[in-house]
């Protein structure tokens, strides 16, 4: 029948055809370049993030989530508002949301559905805030994770930004960056218990220290971790970036040694890959330097753990409980300087020896061989003391 | 009537099975406990090594250092060591210990400290010897072991004061440890 058109009524037919399939494409193209340049905000001179990110929520958990506004460039910039919009994960209840100090002086909130809007300024009378490198929170989201939720990552996507820069006489100019979404994952309630400590737990400064993170995760197989580390940087630094161990292949997150030295609080985040074997029993999740940087004689420094957004999680997607034990330092001191000292870690609630081939069996023998433990599970022939005869039966049973 | 058409019970037929797992599972049972039995004697060395102190010189002055060798010679080429552990015994009024590196680049693995920070050795010399110890282990199969004469330690030691001093060994010699296998 189209082969017996008149061969201008057949060309016209084709001209309507092909602008009507062009035009979804059209509109498509014109939506997405809107969309991105929402999201193109500022100078990209000052960034948007969350805190906490990368974390594991449970169903019918309340949390709140800081949104935080840094300084990337190195230039001075004094910012008197901050805004974002928000889109939140309809696995979320949105609670609240409100302006943090000092950005609480002109506060406006909207929360519409799953979106948020926040635009948070000083106020009028009060000198705009000079920013930095570390975080400075603007605005706080409480949220609930509902129950049921769904599966995958849970996130806070953000729309659109501004930061604006206060002192640039008739302008604002928004210096922000497109920011940086969070991600949260679904996990259920504690199953269990891993110990955390530092190796060695006490040492002498100078000289720069080689520090391990150890974790006892008994029989769990871990494939997530979650950790934050709380020091005073005017006594103690890292000396060294943070290097996680290659087990947990996925570096999610990690506080650069800088940052860690400018707050005193380093996160470092960690997730196994889909190849990974994952690590248990007793193993190191991370090694870094430190340093003394304290001028006082017999000064004394510590790096302790900071629980509150911390986890452990095993190979099922429940969260572990933390035993959490810190690392003291004598600093300045004239004392004998041996490596490596003996390490006081926490004694384990379940005898590690049950498998006589694993490596927290062998640390178990160590902390009974020199008495840091008063146990005798690693007493392998029974003759009341743990000593090498113990040991070499552990070695013989794990190179048999 | 012949075998095959005897009828047996279902009594019977239990107790026949019951008989015939306690026969089968008697030698397992054996087997295990002679393998456990295996482990302890060889794990014995006893009059087949000898610990050692060397010292490049035996005389400094106050202020000055000395550093003795403490090592593990092996009499039988056979003997495999897996671990030695030992305290060094120091005369602590003319002696300060500076420092100790054991030896983990050759033969042991990991070191265990049982005394770093000078204390008083309680079992001997009447409060005058302070004493270090430390356990070394070699985390390997057996193919891995080191033979012959191994070195354990270097100990650095700052000379106090002058006159004479003793860095030896405990009298006690259960104090000092060695354990592995013989090939």
């Amino acid at each position: 029948m189209i082969s017996s058109l008149p061969r201008n009524k057949l060309l016209a037919l084709f001209i309507v055809l092909g602008l009507l399939a062009v035009l979804p494409m059209v509109i498509y193209l014109a939506m997405t370049r809107q969309d991105l340049r929402n999201r193109a905000a500022g100078s990209d001179e000052v960034g948007i993030r969350f805190s906490p990110t990368n974390i594991y929520k449970t169903e019918g958990e309340t949390f709140d989530v800081s949104v935080n506004t840094y300084k990337i460039a190195d230039r001075s910039i004094k910012a008197s508002g901050v805004q974002v919009k928000l889109s939140v994960d309809d696995s979320f209840s949105i609670n609240s949301a409100k302006c943090s100090e000092p950005f609480d002086g002109v506060p406006f909130t909207k929360i519409d559905g799953q979106s948020v809007t926040v635009i948070c300024a000083i106020s009028p009378a009060s000198d705009p805030v000079d920013l930095t490198a570390d975080d400075l929170p603007f605005a706080q989201i409480n949220l609930t994770l509902n129950t049921p939720s769904h599966e995958g990552p849970l996130e806070i996507i953000i729309e659109s930004t501004r930061v604006t820069e206060a002192g640039v006489a008739g302008q604002a100019p928004d210096v922000s960056t497109t920011g940086e979404n969070a991600t949260f994952k679904l996990a259920t309630a504690a199953i269990g218990e891993a110990q955390i400590l530092f190796e060695p737990a006490e040492s002498v400064l100078p000289p720069d220290r080689d520090m391990k993170i150890m974790l006892n995760a008994g029989r769990f197989q871990i494939a997530f971790t979650r950790i934050v580390l709380k020091f005073n940087p005017s006594k103690l630094n890292l000396a060294s970036e943070i290097t996680p161990n290659p087990a947990l292949s996925n570096i999610v997150e990690k506080t650069s040694m800088q940052q860690a030295n400018s707050s005193g609080e380093a996160v470092f985040v960690v997730a196994a890959s889909p190849t990974d074997s994952l690590p248990t029993g007793y193993f190191e999740l991370a090694s870094f330097k430190v340093k003394s940087v304290s001028q006082i004689a017999n000064d004394n420094a510590a790096i302790d753990f900071l629980p509150n957004t911390m986890q452990v999680v095993e190979s099922g997607s429940a969260l572990l409980n933390t035993v959490r034990s810190p690392a003291t330092f004598v600093m300045n001191t004239d004392s004998v300087s041996v490596s490596p000292p003996i390490s006081k870690p926490i004694p384990p609630r379940e005898n590690p020896c049950l498998d006589m081939t694993s490596d927290a069996c062998y640390q178990q023998w160590i902390y009974e061989f020199t008495t840091v433990f008063n146990t005798t599970y690693a007493d392998f022939n029974q003759d009341g003391t743990v000593n090498l005869i113990d040991y070499e039966i552990w070695r013989r049973t794990k190179y048999p | 009537m012949s075998i095959a058409e005897a009828k047996i019970s279902r009594k019977q037929l239990n107790s026949l099975i019951l008989i015939l797992g306690l026969v089968f599972l008697l030698p397992v049972v054996i087997y295990f406990l002679g393998r456990r039995m295996d482990i302890r004697p060889k794990a014995s060395l006893a009059g087949q090594a000898n610990f050692r102190l060397n010292s490049t010189t035996t005389s400094v002055n106050a202020g000055q250092q000395v550093s003795v060798l403490v090592s593990l010679e092996l009499t039988d080429p056979n003997i495999r060591v897996s671990a030695a552990t030992f305290p060094l015994l120091y005369d602590g009024s003319k002696l300060r210990l500076s420092s100790v590196t054991p030896n983990t680049s050759s033969g042991f693995t990991d070191v265990v400290w049982l005394e770093q920070s000078g204390q008083t050795y309680p079992a001997e010399g009447n409060g005058q010897l302070k004493f270090m110890g430390m356990a070394l282990v070699n985390k390997n199969p057996t193919a891995n072991l080191s033979a012959n004469t191994v070195t354990l330690a270097n100990v650095t030691f700052d000379a106090l004061v002058n006159g004479d001093a003793v860095i030896k060994f405990p009298d006690d010699n259960k104090a000092l440890q060695v354990v592995g296998t013989s090939l």
